[in-house]
């Protein structure tokens, strides 16, 4: 039995890790490190969300704000961290933009409906199996046959589920979060503005 | 090739696996959670004799007593009358059995001040006396418990259910004002001696936000109840939640009473054993406001487009509760413009039609507000409502009033 607050601390956790590699990589490439440097900065960084600054860590403020992250954030920062630490990339670019688009349409629908925008309850349909768990069974399925690394993320998302890693009983609380739905949308906002760019330098040239 | 095939067809099992598991993970009770409600739900003041009796017998109350409270009375009297706290707001009524009536509200220095807390207290009706409210909630032991950063709290709810245990629902929050609240529970098994730690529900995809609540549930048979909660961020709507006991924790799931805007604190009442009747607080817009009212007919789960009622709402609380015979008594605020009158009104056999019975309040510049209305399996009615925000006031009245006072009113 998983106790409720472990996921939520543990994604705070990483939460605050990231923000560090990503900051420290800026400065010098962490995959460059030596091994035990790697594992003391990762260590070192998540320990430091744990502990109290005037009298709050940063992971109960993160967990305070929002009281679970999804399987998603998760997945989206753990291969943010191995990007940074060992230069190792787990999702094509082409991935990482399908995925982040899953999400915002999958955010757009979800919050727009639950705070009255659209008279519809999307959000109750996460409590039961159907018919969200056959649009994650189909979105499994083709990435299978398409030999995208996508499908792993799905299936992270229903292992998940059935370890009951959230304390939540709607399933859309493991596919996304407004965390993850703000990440996303800047993935996709620097994907665009790339794109416009280099269509601009090759129109110039 | 066939070795990537393979791999394939290997993801694509173990996938299948993980959704065979997953739709037995689901919690299957669909047919426990679509419960039927008690008719009447006896711990929360409804209905008609037989379910009552026996829940009387169950929990103690004689024939004598029962004949004993038979009488015409109407007393009134401050739950905290020596409160050292300026501000009282928000109380919810609870009966408890063995003659015990128990009554939370949150005090402190003002309405969403950090210094707010939890109190409880008991009243005994041999005695007729509330025990001194005591804390059972302060932003820092509910933070603690938690372990997240509660700014304030408030909107307690207790009940108990047909388990005997004492539920305290209460909402939280981090940032921001009521629309930044979440939902959280705590239970008692020693009529509110002690209780369980804090546990929040999440119940909103978007930071968990603004899921309050003010008015009892109606239980389900199998021990589980259904309740009426709303939420205000940005747009206000009514919401039911469903909640299910499962040892310490629980399992619950939430819908939406409608998809009409500007409706708030649903008061819930079984009618028979499918339909729920739903009166809400009008948060819309307009100048003359009335109570809104919609109808289950399938024990909660979907429900009819709201309709005004002919009650007037200055966008206040109010609460309900059936009668013997089946009529439904609401306490309210029956103003459009403000919240100095409290009246109790009642409706025969739901057909719209509402006779006043008595003004609880009438004082022009003090304010009566959020009533929190049961009725006791010794067939007494017991009110709870915030007197001038200083106070919280407790009413109580017999069956044999209520009846007279109809009978001299026709």
């Amino acid at each position: 039995m998983i106790p409720d607050d472990f996921f939520p601390y543990l994604s705070a956790a990483l939460i605050v890790a990231s923000l560090f590699s990503i900051i420290a990589n800026r400065i010098y490439p962490i995959f460059r490190w030596a091994p035990q440097y790697k594992l003391l900065f990762l260590i070192a960084s998540s320990l430091l969300a744990l502990i109290p600054f005037g009298g709050i860590s940063a992971a109960r403020m993160l967990v305070s704000f929002n009281y679970s992250y999804s399987m998603g954030l998760i997945i989206i920062l753990l291969v943010t961290v191995i990007k940074i630490f060992f230069n190792v990339l787990l999702f094509s670019h082409q991935d990482s933009l399908y995925l982040s688009i899953f999400n915002i349409v999958l955010g757009i629908i979800l919050y727009t409906t639950s705070l009255g925008f659209i008279p519809y309850d999307i959000y109750y349909y996460g409590y039961n199996f159907w018919p969200l768990f056959f649009i994650i069974f189909v979105l499994i399925i083709i990435p299978v046959f398409a030999g995208s690394r996508l499908q792993w993320v799905f299936i992270a998302y229903i292992l998940g589920w059935n370890l009951k890693l959230i304390p939540s009983p709607n399933f859309f609380d493991y596919l996304i979060d407004p965390l993850l739905f703000f990440i996303s949308t800047g993935i996709v906002v620097s994907h665009m503005i790339k794109s416009a760019r280099t269509t601009g330098i090759n129109g110039g040239t | 090739m066939r070795f990537k095939l393979t791999v394939k067809i290997v993801t694509v099992l173990f996938v299948s696996f993980l959704y065979w598991i997953s739709a037995y993970s689901i919690p299957q009770e669909e047919g426990r959670l679509v419960g039927i409600p008690s008719i009447p739900p006896p711990l929360m003041g409804g209905g008609e004799g037989e379910g009552q009796k026996g829940e009387g017998e169950q929990k103690g109350f004689s024939d004598e007593k029962a004949r004993y409270n038979n009488v015409d009375f109407y007393k009134e009297g401050l739950v905290n009358p020596g409160s050292k706290v300026p501000s009282s707001h928000v109380s919810s009524i609870a009966w408890l059995g063995e003659g015990k009536i128990a009554c939370v509200w949150y005090g402190g220095s003002r309405e969403g001040a950090m210094d707010v807390k939890i109190y409880f207290s008991l009243f005994d009706e041999n005695t007729g006396v509330w025990s001194e409210g005591n804390v059972i909630v302060s932003r820092e032991s509910s933070s603690d418990e938690l372990g997240r950063y509660v700014r304030k709290v408030g909107n307690p709810v207790i009940f108990s259910d047909s388990s005997d245990r004492l539920w305290l629902f209460y909402v939280t929050i981090t940032v921001g004002g009521w629309s930044g609240s979440s939902l959280n529970y705590k239970i008692s098994y020693d009529h509110g001696k002690t209780w369980t730690p804090s546990k929040k529900l999440l119940l909103s995809p978007f930071f968990n936000l603004s899921n309050l609540v003010k008015n009892k549930p109606m239980l389900l048979d199998g021990g589980g109840f259904l309740l009426p909660i709303y939420h205000e961020f940005i747009n206000k709507y009514p919401e039911m939640l469903m909640v299910i006991p499962d040892g310490d924790a629980v399992q619950y799931k939430k819908w939406r009473i409608g998809f009409k805007k500007g409706l708030l604190q649903p008061s819930i009442l079984a009618l028979d054993e499918k339909r729920v009747v739903a009166y809400f607080r009008n948060a819309g817009k307009g100048n003359k406001k009335y109570v809104m009212e919609s109808i289950s007919n399938d024990a909660g789960m979907t429900w009819s487009e709201p309709l005004p009622t002919t009650l007037p709402n200055p966008n206040s609380g109010l609460d309900v509760v059936s009668t013997p015979e089946g009529s439904v008594l609401v306490a309210l605020n029956d103003s459009f413009k403000d919240r100095s009158r409290l009246a109790l009104y009642l409706s025969k056999d739901n057909d719209r039609e509402w006779i006043k019975i008595k003004d609880l309040e009438d004082t022009p510049g003090m304010e009566f507000s959020y009533p929190s209305i049961i009725r006791t399996p010794d067939n007494t009615y017991h009110i709870s409502y915030t007197y001038n925000r200083s106070n919280i006031k407790h009413v109580t009245f017999s069956d044999i009033w209520l009846l007279e006072k109809l009978k001299n009113d026709s």
